[in-house]
């Protein structure tokens, strides 16, 4: 009998509450996202600004920690079943999530009534966003590396600021004038650089190398080139002008980024994105150029993709979201709060955005540096789980004492293997 | 109503629905338990078995079953290899280091005296810490750059030394920094063995002539038997699980592996390198090392454990 009472009381309860969650017709979208600190920030404030604009559309957005943790929390989230309706996701996991069936196509909304127009892309930012003709994803957040440069340490030395990208040779001559050393001890690095592939990828290009060929059946930054390109770090950190930060993957760039604020290091490469952090913190004025070019202008792209989990139920809300995050009003307040690249044409038109180029020319360096010279990373569904082995030979190469040819062959074997399985 | 007996019926007979009811009520009793252990120990568990043997992503829908080639693949992995042995070492290093100066202090610090319980309490505060606040202060520390303890050295004209940077001292960083996170509980629990000792044992020994020394070897170390041989079979099993620092300090580098221990390994090839049969069969093989570590040492142990009343 008791049980029975339970129980209706239970359908009582459940039963008043229902209408009262039917007549609230507003739908809640939850949104990942993996930028944190004043990044983070900035991200939160324009889903306020998109709540406010939308009152039937409401988004919460969650931080998910660094790109590869949101990436590692959405693969949990697929295999529990409890996916969020739209998540930032880094540029090399967009062809791994959707080789695995596991992100909306957006092909058709962004081709419909409500659409984007693709000619309005910057082109080198789409590609990380399409998988075997399909768009499964929207360039947002995007960025290419820039070489950062100490403007006080350059006018001790009288070294011009630096028109377009450096030679190598220019570069290094630079690097050792700026380094620093106090009875045997380097005091000032000339340059500093995590030991990274994004960065790494840029100087191979630059230097005639390619990360795979063509088609993405086989590694071949073993080549040559790539032995080249890798001994040159290596060269640089023996002679004691360049710092390797020991850490691996995201708290390199950490090191980099204090070791430049405190004047430790002189010139690092770092993305784009840090020019509103590194100039608010840093004591001297910073410099933002090009990245050095051995024989043409590359620089890879980099950042993240607004992409849609698959299971999502709510596909045309979330691309109402999308569509509103990569309009020209809400890019000005992205890109002038960060130092990420615009990413549309139209937005590069925009009256604010040019007259605040005009009035902050280092935020431009990264913009023209992508429109001439900007190279879409590798698009295999495989990269985002094997650039690991690519790393680690880099390391062990600048840090270590292993023969590059050895280390890059050897990555390169283990890589050729993953996109041996790529159907 | 409560029948005691029920669930042991006569035989013979059947129950009758009112021992039925009682007997259900006892695995109703027990179901919360059972359905948390069977879903998220035992289930997990074969699950992970079954993962060890496919071949899988995370992702795609299709697993295929490659029978042991997953292990057959570890095996053969240097970094496995690398990680086995650097597991070794940890565990060897923090677990007798631990021990060792923790039992030290604890016969150091015995007397109750208000200096002695003072030194107590600090050396027990960095057990408290959580692993990842431990982490992030030694980060600070070590750091080459910023970190005090290399400040220190270039004052006392030592050369800063890159702890955590340079393959041949980034192990043994974690391995002193996790003794100096544990030795306060070694300590104290040898404390708490230490009270248990009757003092009448000590006295008698006194009488017959026994010095200090003598005492220690005779009569402390092996009446701590139990203490000691509980503390060993734990830290190894903890020294085995460790991951915060890893993850936090060193990522598993600097390079070649250097300080790759067994659960960041798995963590490693399942979510960096997205080879989830691999990492399962990681966790099958730690599984497996750790119960032949645990039954070794009951097997040789426990026997010469005195477990004095």
């Amino acid at each position: 009998m008791r049980v029975c009472r339970m129980i209706a009381a239970v359908v009582a309860v459940v039963a008043l509450l229902a209408p009262a969650g039917m007549a609230q017709a507003q739908i809640h979208l939850q949104f990942w996202y993996g930028l944190g600190g004043a990044w983070g920030q900035v991200v939160q404030d324009l889903v306020k600004q998109f709540n406010a604009a939308h009152p039937q559309i409401q988004v919460d957005a969650v931080f998910q920690g660094d790109y590869y943790q949101v990436v590692q929390k959405l693969l949990a989230a697929y295999a529990g079943g409890a996916t969020p309706d739209i998540v930032q996701t880094v540029d090399t996991s967009v062809p791994q999530l959707a080789a695995a069936h596991a992100l909306a196509d957006l092909t058709a909304l962004a081709r419909g009534p409500d659409g984007v127009d693709m000619k309005n892309f910057i082109p080198a930012l789409l590609p990380n966003g399409f998988y075997k003709g399909q768009m499964y994803a929207a360039p947002f957040n995007r960025s290419t590396p820039v070489l950062y440069y100490n403007k006080a340490m350059y006018r001790a030395h009288n070294i011009p600021d630096p028109r377009g990208p450096l030679s190598w040779s220019q570069f290094q001559d630079i690097t050792q004038k700026l380094t620093v050393r106090d009875s045997g001890r380097v005091t000032v690095y000339g340059f500093e650089t995590p030991i990274n592939y994004w960065f790494w990828e840029s100087l191979l290009w630059s230097a005639g190398g390619s990360v795979f060929d063509p088609k993405e059946t086989r590694a071949t930054f073993d080549s040559p080139i790539g032995v080249e390109t890798v001994n040159w770090w290596k060269q640089m950190t023996d002679a004691g002008i360049m710092k390797a930060p020991t850490p691996e993957g995201f708290k390199a760039w950490d090191v980099a980024r204090a070791d430049f604020i405190q004047g430790v290091a002189a010139m690092i490469f770092s993305s784009s994105a840090d020019i509103n952090y590194l100039s608010t913190n840093s004591k001297s004025p910073v410099g933002v150029t090009f990245l050095p070019r051995k024989v043409k202008g590359a620089a890879a792209t980099g950042g993240s993709y607004l992409a849609v989990p698959a299971y999502t139920k709510h596909t045309q809300e979330v691309w109402t979201f999308i569509r509103w995050m990569i309009q020209d009003p809400q890019m000005y307040y992205w890109v002038t709060h960060t130092g990420y690249v615009p990413v549309t044409r139209s937005a590069l038109q925009y009256p604010q955005l040019q007259a605040y180029y005009k009035a902050h020319p280092e935020y431009y360096v990264p913009v023209e540096q992508l429109l001439q010279y900007g190279h879409s990373q590798p698009t295999s569904p495989v990269f985002n789980g094997s650039f690991h082995y690519l790393e680690d030979a880099l390391r062990e190469v600048v840090l270590g004492h292993t023969p590059a040819e050895k280390a890059l062959q050897q990555a390169a074997a283990q890589i050729d293997q993953q996109l041996a399985q790529v159907k | 109503m409560t029948d005691p007996h029920a669930g042991a019926p006569a035989a013979g007979r059947r129950p009758s629905p009112f021992r039925r009811a009682a007997r259900l009520r006892g695995y109703l009793f027990a179901l919360p338990a059972l359905v948390i252990f069977g879903v998220f120990f035992y289930y997990a568990l074969g699950f992970n078995v079954y993962l060890s043997l496919s071949s899988w992503n995370l992702l795609s829908p299709e697993r295929h079953y490659v029978g042991f080639a997953n292990y057959r693949a570890l095996l053969m992995s240097p970094r496995f290899h690398r990680t086995l042995w650097n597991t070794a070492l940890y565990t060897a290093g923090s677990t007798l280091g631990s021990m060792t100066i923790g039992l030290a202090l604890a016969l150091a610090l015995r007397r109750v005296t208000r200096l002695a319980r003072l030194v107590q309490g600090a050396l027990f505060a960095p057990y408290v810490i959580s692993w990842v606040s431990v982490a992030l202060l030694w980060l600070w520390l070590l750091d080459p750059q910023y970190g005090l303890v290399d400040a220190a050295f270039v004052r006392l004209g030592l050369p800063a030394v890159n702890w955590l940077g340079a393959e041949g001292t980034a192990l043994w960083s974690l391995v002193l920094l996790t003794i100096w996170k544990t030795v306060g509980y070694d300590m104290v629990t040898c404390l708490g063995g230490l009270q248990a000792i009757p003092a009448e044992v000590y006295e008698s020994a006194a009488l017959d002539g026994a010095g200090p020394g003598v005492q220690v070897f005779r009569i402390t170390l092996p009446l701590l038997g139990p203490t000691v041989f509980f503390l060993l079979v734990t830290s190894v099993i903890f020294s085995f699980e460790a991951f915060d620092i890893v993850n936090i300090m060193t990522q598993g580098g600097p390079i070649h592996s250097a300080t790759y221990l067994f659960v960041y390994f798995i963590y490693a090839v399942g979510f960096q390198y997205f080879q989830i049969g691999q990492a399962a069969a990681a966790s099958v093989l730690l599984f497996l090392i750790l119960l032949i570590l645990t039954a070794l040492e009951f097997q040789f142990l426990q026997r010469r454990v005195h477990y004095a009343a």
